[in-house]
């Protein structure tokens, strides 16, 4: 699918002109309850295996996202499940208090209060990833804002199919989202598409992150380079098989791409599996995962970097290090190394994975602490004795999520991306004071 | 089974290939040095038999275990005690390891080096005076390209040859004034620079507003690319500034491939072609007794002809350690040689542009 022309200035200005006055005439003032439903419409529409935009989807997303057709087939349930009606209610009504927010001047402690959304969010997808900031651009629908999605001119097409399924279900909702691509850096149209917006949200590398953020003039989020994990302490070795299978498929969903795919595993010695056979079971598993979703195309860079961890692994085994190396052949499509060294060290990805032992709980503090800024979330496998001692420890180390191993990829809609609410990030709130309802008294005289 | 040679019968192999390589067969030999270094580089024999490789089941030269670049940084990997070690340029912080070429037989580098240099930049058997914008051995005595263009310097240069790169740093002014001398006398010269070296200079002649031309004849040789800091300029950039600044044309300009895990190198072909009346594109040739394989980035396997890949060479004067190197830099198959590419990304900057940054920082 074809990313859309590149407007010219002139184009995008009336364009978010035109997203404006349809948000001001059908969604600013229109009952939450009757969008909530049009949204978990459209997600069903990519659950139904039949539907025509879910096949639209797995047909084009492969060549697009360099993801293997069945992972396609795998992940899309994946990423709409989460927007259900129920869960879509639950969270306004976490986040922001009550369903009627948005609706109504609401109690609030000797007050009544309001959120209001800004009229227009910005979202700038970037990379090939599927769903990536999907999940903004429905809940800047949710807070009654217009949504402007730049997508990338390589990989346009999942977040067109969305937006044009969901002006099929609700013609209204789908003329509050235009999606626009142009080349990264177009000064022009970077300076209307981000001026113009009350909040920005991007998605992408630290540089492109920074490089966004200085031309905003409201507000900014930014999901920016994160790495995730996993940890399993001893007592739960006893199912290392089983453990293994769960971890490796955190690994394998997205081919190791995404910021919640773990690059490292922390393995507690002492238990009935020592961490290296840890990591014998984790290569048989992610042998068994590449008969099931093989691994997608990847750039030869990335072969390289892969090719030389490997090297260096066979090289300091040769050497006479504590390095074990378990590897696809010929290819690359899984690496696990198992290295003595706790260093924290990301992985070039596409199924690369170290094995790292640990054997008290500080030293796994330690080896965290220089990645503070970049830990996104952390699977884990614990004795229910000591999980809220770990908790408290990944929370210290900068996790935003920590999650059971094998559902590291599947993040619920409560999750706090970046360790911020999402809806209730987005709006304002006026306060009505109960004061103000009374007719005004008499000056005492 | 294969009998095994003594390190003075199969240097000495070698040395014969290089000295008189029509008629010699490539294959035979490199698998007897094969042989020989599964049987006295014990590290090589390990990694070998990791992967059930012996001499006994490898019969062609291209199925030699070829060993990737990083294991310099792990282990020693010679079959002899070294008579000199050279090493990688490594980073000023340090972090990163260097790599250590141990050489127990320095005649065949030397040999090697000067055979194909001579071959490649002085096809018309010409002595010339070389300007060297090189680090002098003084400033880098550890680098294989110092060792290299010192050879060159010494045993091909006419008098007036010199380094501009010493333990001082870099005197881009006395380089000019040699330039300036050689224009104003008539004196052919080859300069020998690192690619980074020349393009300071061509920056600074800007500066300064010089322009030179040098004598017919001149030649260039320029090395490491831009692996460190520094301006980056395309090739075509780099040929147009030779002939706008130095008045030497794109033929006479030759670019040198090496590295520090490697006795032979590659040079550009234009200059030969000049002299062998061959309409060869521009593309890189190494020595008879070097054989370059393009292997599929991903499964290590021989691509066709043409096709993108890792280059992997098998170098027969690298018989003192280990004969297949398996490298980083991209390239495919053209002619009687390759073309590169690029280095992978991700694979971390080497060579001798990065070595001149590191001279320069500690200076």
């Amino acid at each position: 699918m074809a990313a859309p022309p590149v407007p010219s200035p002139a184009e995008l200005q009336a364009l978010i002109e035109q997203l404006l006055a349809t948000r001001a005439r059908v969604l600013q003032h229109r009952p939450l309850r009757t969008v909530l439903p049009s949204l978990a419409a459209t997600a069903a529409v990519f659950l139904d295996p039949t539907s025509q935009a879910r096949r639209e989807a797995e047909a084009i997303l492969p060549a697009e996202t360099g993801l293997s057709p069945q992972m396609i087939r795998h992940v899309l349930p994946l990423l709409f499940q989460e927007y259900r009606a129920e869960r879509l209610t639950a969270l306004v009504q976490e986040e922001l208090g009550t369903l009627d927010a948005l609706d109504t001047f609401g109690p609030a402690l000797g007050s009544r209060r309001k959120a209001y959304g800004p009229a227009l969010i910005t979202h700038v997808l970037a990379g090939n990833l599927p769903g990536v900031g999907l999940d903004s651009v429905l809940f800047a629908l949710l807070v009654k804002s217009a949504a402007l999605v730049k997508v990338p001119s390589a990989a346009p097409s999942l977040p067109l199919i969305v937006a044009r399924t969901l002006a099929g279900i609700d013609p209204d909702l789908g003329g509050c989202v235009a999606v626009v691509s142009w080349p990264g850096g177009h000064a022009a149209l970077e300076e209307i598409a981000f001026a113009r917006a009350d909040i920005v949200v991007a998605s992408g590398t630290d540089e492109s992150i920074a490089a966004i953020q200085r031309q905003v003039r409201g507000r900014f989020v930014g999901y920016g380079h994160k790495v995730s994990f996993s940890v399993i302490t001893k007592e739960r070795l006893e199912e290392a098989a089983l453990l293994a299978r769960h971890a490796a498929y955190d690994v394998v969903l997205f081919d190791q791409r995404g910021c919640l795919s773990p690059q490292l595993m922390y393995v507690e010695a002492g238990g009935s599996v020592s961490p290296w056979e840890f990591a014998a079971l984790l290569a048989q598993a992610l042998q068994y995962w590449q008969t099931v979703l093989p691994r997608g195309s990847i750039p030869p860079e990335a072969s390289v970097a892969i090719r030389r961890l490997r090297d260096e692994a066979e090289w300091q085994a040769l050497a006479g290090q504590e390095v074990v190396l378990y590897a696809s052949a010929p290819g690359t499509e899984w690496t696990v190394m198992y290295e003595a060294d706790r260093r924290f060290v990301p992985s070039p990805l596409y199924r690369t994975v170290r094995v790292k032992p640990f054997s008290t709980l500080a030293e796994l503090a330690e080896a965290l602490s220089p990645w503070r800024a970049h830990l996104e979330a952390a699977g884990i496998a614990a004795d229910p004795d000591r999980l809220p001692e770990l908790a408290d420890l990944l929370g210290q180390a900068g996790v935003s999520r920590i999650a059971q191993l094998g559902t590291l990829q599947t993040p619920p809609l409560s999750w706090r991306h970046g360790g911020r609410p999402r809806l209730a990030d987005f709006v304002r709130w006026v306060t009505l004071e109960e004061a103000s309802l009374l007719p005004v008294q008499q000056d005492k005289e | 089974m294969q009998t095994i040679v003594s390190a003075a019968d199969i240097s000495n192999q070698v040395l014969e290939f290089i000295h008189n390589p029509a008629g010699k067969d490539f294959a035979t030999l490199a698998l007897a040095v094969f042989a020989y270094q599964f049987h006295r580089n014990l590290p090589y024999q390990r990694f070998c038999l990791s992967r059930g490789q012996t001499p006994e089941t490898v019969t062609r030269w291209q199925d030699i275990p070829a060993v990737p670049t990083v294991a310099f940084k792990e282990l020693d990997l010679s079959c002899r005690p070294p008579e000199k070690i050279f090493l990688t340029s490594g980073t000023t912080q340090g972090q990163q390891k260097r790599g250590r070429h141990l050489i127990p037989d320095l005649r065949l580098y030397h040999d090697s080096a000067l055979a194909h240099f001579t071959t490649c930049l002085l096809p018309d058997a010409c002595r010339l005076r070389m300007l060297a914008l090189i680090p002098s051995p003084a400033a880098l005595p550890t680098s294989s390209l110092t060792q290299m263009a010192d050879w060159v310097m010494t045993e091909l240069g006419e008098p007036g040859s010199r380094y501009f790169i010493d333990p001082a740093g870099i005197h881009l002014e006395a380089f000019a004034d040699a330039v300036a001398d050689a224009q104003r006398t008539g004196t052919a010269v080859c300069i020998l620079a690192l690619t980074s070296a020349l393009v300071a200079f061509f920056d600074w002649c800007e500066a300064h507003g010089y322009v030179f031309a040098l004598p017919s004849g001149s030649r260039i040789m320029d090395t490491g690319g831009h692996k460190g800091k520094g301006r980056r300029i395309s090739r075509n950039g780099f040929l147009q500034s030779c002939w706008k600044y130095l008045k030497v044309a794109g033929y006479y300009c030759v670019n040198e491939y090496g590295m520090t895990e490697m006795a032979s190198q590659f040079y550009d072909n234009v200059l030969r072609n000049r002299f062998v009346r061959s309409n060869e594109p521009r593309y890189k040739i190494g020595p008879p007794w070097v054989r370059t394989l393009v292997v599929d980035v991903d499964t290590l396997t021989e691509v066709p002809q043409g096709q993108t890949g890792l280059l992997r060479h098998f170098d027969l004067a690298n018989c003192g350690s280990v004969v297949a190197i398996q490298t980083d830099d991209l390239g495919y198959a053209i002619g009687e040689g390759f073309e590169i590419t690029g280095r992978a990304p991700g694979a971390e900057a080497r060579g001798c542009a990065l070595a001149l940054d590191e001279f320069l920082a500690a200076q």
